[in-house]
């Protein structure tokens, strides 16, 4: 069982991955395109109701990439909807993204209180 | 004489009935004191081991689905907790087999209020419930509100 | 279509020029690097795996709500790895392979940050800290919006 999880989880994160660096290499976009690209296809797959399964699936593999940023914006927006109608697509978006964020946000200072800038 | 037989009649009859009182208190007593013990083991026998067939009965027949890896089950009297693993190249398909296997277990058991999850630390959870239930001090009571707890942790989706 | 157009108000010699530089422009391996960021992708999201079922079997996560604590320690590591500078050269080795998964988005946000320190906090580090992230949190966000506000109507007045 949790053998197999991270044998998906490798081929599926390094698969992702690729997608990547083929926008990157082949399609010559800047690297802020490419993951912005990620993101927006994370949210559309979710729109499709194609992004759990491969969650189901591959485990960290979808949700360490970026694209599941995406995904959980549309997830967390899509729940609160079920709840309070059309007014949830805006309140509930970072529901359940909340954690990506902030980590960055806190880490982020943290690391600029911690560290000093190289060269 | 007829003084004497009245006599004699009296205390015969007083020794027998005292006799006889004090023989239905002595089975009184006694008949009490079975039903005591009766109820007490009774509530020994609920006490040690909740009746299990129900849950092997439903793991059984969740293992039988060819896309069930494993699988396991803990029931109460009014409740079912039923996890599963599900075969990793079916995993895709996670959602719709919960949906069945939820209905397939509500329709074979209609008289217990059914929690199933294929998640797997609810599955860690039930298997460690399962472990738990031949301890002396566990009751219906305390397996129902641990049931009740894991229902709420699989429904959690943040 | 863009290219070409400029292509054509170019002179001649300009022309000649461009087709020159594009056959000496160094050839991306492109094989090469897709294999290297299979490679490190795959093995951050495996650590990321490794370490949502640390969560589960000591805390009670489950496979659903195991995702926040996991996203939050990568980026965590990622900050470690970015203040000691090793991030950036597993960046120079991976490309995407680095760049695509949470930690990549963590470094992002964290170098930026830790780069523009000496320009104070609010000016600096508060101002400039999602100069690199921004774009993949409004386009993310603004994309969810659409993609849940078209699903939402769907569902509701449409009955699908």
């Amino acid at each position: 069982m949790m053998i197999a999880m991270f044998f998906w989880a490798f081929v599926v994160g390094g698969l992702i991955c690729v997608i990547g660096q083929i926008l990157l290499d082949v399609f010559k976009l800047t690297p802020a395109h490419t993951l912005t690209l990620l993101v927006v296809a994370g949210a559309i797959l979710d729109g499709f109701g194609l992004y759990e399964p491969l969650i189901d699936f591959a485990g960290a593999g979808a949700t360490i990439p970026i694209t599941s940023f995406g995904n959980s914006l549309v997830h967390g927006a899509l729940q609160e909807a079920e709840k309070h109608g059309i007014v949830g697509v805006l309140t509930g978006m970072f529901e359940v993204t909340s954690a990506g964020i902030s980590a960055a946000i806190v880490f982020g200072f943290i690391g600029a209180l911690l560290f000093r800038p190289k060269g | 004489m007829n003084m004497r037989k009245w006599l004699f009649a009296t205390i015969v009859i007083c020794i027998w009935m005292g006799g006889c009182a004090k023989e239905q208190g002595v089975k009184q007593q006694s008949l009490q004191g079975s039903g005591f013990m009766k109820t007490n083991t009774n509530g020994e026998i609920q006490r040690n081991n909740i009746n299990q067939q129900t849950a092997e009965r439903a793991v059984a027949r969740i293992k039988e689905r060819d896309d069930i890896k494993d699988a396991v089950a803990v029931n109460t009297s009014e409740k079912l907790l039923v996890a599963y693993q599900i075969k990793h190249m079916h995993r895709f398909y996670r959602k719709q087999i919960e949906k069945e296997i939820d209905q397939q277990l509500i329709r074979l058991f209609p008289n217990y209020q059914i929690v199933s999850s294929s998640d797997l630390k609810i599955f860690w959870k039930t298997e460690e419930l399962r472990g738990k239930l031949g301890k002396k001090n566990w009751n219906e009571q305390k397996v129902d509100e641990q049931i009740e707890k894991i229902r709420q942790l699989s429904k959690e989706r943040t | 279509m863009m290219a070409n157009e400029k292509r054509k108000k170019l002179t001649p010699t300009q022309q000649e020029y461009h087709l020159f530089e594009k056959e000496r422009e160094t050839k991306r391996p492109v094989v090469k690097n897709c294999i290297r960021a299979f490679f490190v992708g795959g093995v951050i999201c495996t650590i990321g795996q490794a370490i949502s079922y640390f969560y589960m079997y000591f805390f009670d996560f489950t496979e659903q709500t195991v995702g926040n604590p996991t996203v939050a320690t990568m980026i965590f590591l990622s900050m470690i790895f970015t203040g000691l500078g090793v991030y950036d050269r597993i960046a120079q080795f991976a490309g995407a392979g680095s760049a695509v998964p949470v930690t990549g988005f963590g470094n992002a946000v964290i170098s930026a940050a830790i780069e523009h320190r000496t320009e104070g906090f609010v000016l600096g580090v508060g101002s400039n800290m999602f100069k690199l992230a921004g774009s993949v949190i409004l386009f993310g966000t603004f994309a969810a919006f659409v993609v849940a506000l078209i699903k939402t109507i769907a569902t509701q007045w449409g009955g699908l």
